[in-house]
């Protein structure tokens, strides 16, 4: 079935490509969730299992499917505004809608791929997907981003293949050479970790690039600003989420091994290094957009941090993800209204947003509060659950440094988005009145989503996490 | 005949640390193509025919042909031969690869693992470095890409030492140029004729104040 499908993913988005007729492009996107939204009942309906070897199913892969078919769907439903609003050309339209198709199917990939080739080779076609729509609106500014992302990514992706190769080298040792997560994660504990340690400090750092952690976060800061919102809000979520699974994947093969201490260490390292260069920026950025970029490396750093503390660390990384992703996207989906009325992505030309757009503005008030993690914000549960994690693992001290970095990131969202909100007066012309009221809607729902995980915790939920992680040792 | 072909290569990052103009650097990349090419031969010729038919065409036509190919014809061309600002002296360059390709074979030598086979990962762990060298000390986009497909090629290089036991690993290899040729050739580097003279001081615009 998901052979069928990504067969199908790379049909459709060259089709797509040649479509010129925008109404048609946009049903074609269409299509192809329904398509992706079945491909995850699929998945469910064969938790645990292989499909050929390359591929499977697991509660790892089905909690982001779910996410990645809500955000994609919405991100689409955005771009329809976005391509009718700019009077985007049919066939800038519709290699966009390519685009997201390929980039979609890419991230699918990624969930559920079995082996760590394919998983390589997967992570690789994500960035010809999102480079295709980082260059959407084609100007200096996309053509830089995109450059950058292409070729960093680029140097990214063959880092980890240098890493992967070392996997080679390490269980030629022992005479098979198994790739699949399972088989060698059966012969891990046997392998040199030197060979371990190596492979995982180049995934990690090739990997750094998608997720938006340290080293590689430049040019992601630069693709979320330079692209259009709603692939910001992707490259914000979904594919933080990728990128964080592709880490996942290495971690949970080697966890068996003797460096899982040390994995745990460098992880840490990474996280927190994330989170302080996030606290340095989110100061002095005057740009919403890298500003949530900024915020997006702070919580990519955080759920690092949770992850390499173990235990209650790991459910509370994968829930702080899902919430994340959720909170992000409605920001960056906001974010897209904004600009259209202030025609400036810079906080001092935005002002008063809650009276001139008084639902878009709802939506930064509560988004702003959710990211932040205050209560009932699922980010608040999950937060929580990351300090006690530190505190269990007797990093109190780093629990109060990390805190301290928190509250610097929190004190410079607030400057910005209490003066966007109530303070700051508009500075120019209002470009666009009357905000288009359904986008908010689908914003306010996803925000609203994050408060009722935060209230309520759902079974469901809880259940499919504590599944993901019981593969991790405790 | 492998270890004469890995030193082939390794003179050609030493080349490659010196070189002053655009298609100077093409011709190194094309000969490094080449040398991969027979070197990929010599090692996989034990593996399934069809397998290795595969793995030395898509060698041959990417890394050979298709690569330089472009390159010439989308940035070589437009820009007459085009001469590369040296913002570091050749010798100091020539020095620097020299101590690259000597700690390489150092560090490959002092691992002591079976596994490792010296020559590949010191041509491997060499051109790598000698890549990031050249990303690092240059300005333009040109020797940035230069810089990258080095960079690849040592993967590469490093991809064959396993080739033997996990062709799917040299396949998985060969798509990385792919992706490279595709990409940053194919769709990016016309449109980037819009920054002039290539140069990275021009990619300056995207910012945080």
């Amino acid at each position: 079935m998901i052979e069928i499908f990504l067969v199908i993913t790379i049909i459709l988005a060259a089709g797509t490509a040649f479509v010129r007729n925008i109404n048609i492009s946009h049903i074609m996107v269409f299509g192809y969730f329904i398509f992706l939204a079945g491909l995850g009942v699929y998945m469910a309906e064969h938790v645990g299992e292989t499909f050929s070897e390359y591929f499977l199913s697991d509660y790892m892969g089905l909690i982001f499917m779910a996410v990645l078919i809500v955000i994609s769907f919405s991100s689409a439903l955005h771009y329809i505004t976005f391509a009718k609003k700019r009077e985007v050309r049919p066939a800038e339209a519709a290699l966009h809608n390519a685009g997201t198709i390929f980039f979609t199917g890419a991230m699918t990939g990624v969930l559920f791929a079995a082996h760590f080739g394919v998983l390589w080779a997967f992570v690789e076609a994500t960035t010809i997907g999102a480079s295709i729509l980082i260059y959407h609106n084609r100007n200096h500014e996309s053509l830089e981003a995109t450059w950058k992302y292409l070729f960093v990514c680029s140097i990214g992706v063959a880092i980890a293949f240098a890493g992967i190769l070392f996997l080679g080298l390490a269980s030629q040792e022992k005479g098979s050479i198994d790739f699949t997560y399972a088989g060698f994660k059966a012969i891990a504990p046997t392998l040199y970790p030197g060979w371990l340690k190596a492979c995982f400090l180049l995934v990690v750092t090739g990997f750094s690039v998608k997720m938006g952690l340290v080293p590689l976060f430049n040019v992601d800061i630069d693709a979320k600003d330079a692209a259009p919102s709603q692939v910001g809000a992707s490259l914000s979520s979904v594919l933080m989420n990728a990128g964080f699974v592709a880490i996942y994947r290495f971690y949970e093969a080697f966890s068996g091994t003797s460096i899982l201490p040390w994995m745990n260490t460098f992880l840490l390292i990474t996280g927190v290094a994330s989170l302080f260069f996030a606290a340095v920026y989110a100061l002095r950025v005057r740009n919403i957009k890298r500003l949530f970029a900024y915020s997006s490396m702070e919580h990519a750093g955080l759920v690092i941090i949770a992850f390499a503390c173990g235990g209650i660390g790991y459910f509370a990384a994968i829930l702080h993800l899902i919430m994340h992703s959720l909170t992000k996207s409605s920001l960056f989906f906001q974010v897209s209204q904004m600009h259209r009325i202030y025609n400036t992505k810079l906080d001092e030309g935005i002002g008063s947003y809650l009276k001139i757009n008084p639902i878009g503005g709802l939506v930064i008030l509560l988004g702003f509060l959710s990211i932040i993690a205050l209560p009932p914000s699922g980010l608040f549960i999950s937060e929580l659950m990351m300090v006690q994690a530190l505190i269990t693992n007797n990093l109190w001290w780093l629990a109060v440094i990390i805190i301290g970095l928190v509250l610097v990131i929190i004190y410079g969202l607030a400057t910005r988005m209490l003066g966007i909100l109530f303070i700051n007066k508009p500075n120019g012309n209002i470009y666009e009145k009357g905000a288009t009221v359904w986008e908010s809607v689908i914003q306010l729902a996803l925000i609203l989503l994050v408060f009722y995980i935060g209230l309520l915790r759902p079974q469901v939920i809880v259940d499919t996490i504590n599944l993901a992680i019981k593969t991790l040792p405790i | 005949m492998i270890s004469l072909l890995i030193i082939s290569f390794g003179i050609t990052l030493i080349y490659l640390s010196i070189a002053e103009r655009m298609r100077t650097y093409n011709t190194l990349i094309a000969v490094q193509g080449a040398l991969l090419f027979a070197i990929t031969y010599a090692e996989l010729k034990d593996i399934d025919v069809w397998h290795l038919v595969l793995i030395l065409l898509e060698t041959l036509i990417i890394k050979v042909i298709v690569l330089p190919y472009f390159i010439s014809r989308l940035l070589i061309r437009k820009h007459g031969g085009g001469s590369i600002a040296m913002v570091v002296p050749g010798f100091v360059s020539l020095t620097v690869v020299s101590i690259i390709i000597f700690l390489s074979f150092l560090l490959s030598y002092l691992l002591h693992d079976d596994q490792i086979q010296v020559k590949y990962f010191t041509g491997a762990i060499a051109a790598i470095f000698t890549g990031l060298y050249l990303i690092i000390v240059h300005k333009q986009v040109f020797t940035h890409m230069m810089g990258y497909l080095t960079i690849e090629n040592g993967i590469f290089l490093l991809s064959l030492a396993i080739g033997n036991e996990m062709p799917l690993i040299v396949n998985l290899a060969v798509l990385l140029d792919v992706f490279s040729s595709v990409l940053i050739l194919g769709i990016f580097i016309n449109r980037l004729e819009a920054f002039s003279s290539l140069d990275v001081d021009q990619l300056k615009d995207l910012k945080d104040s």
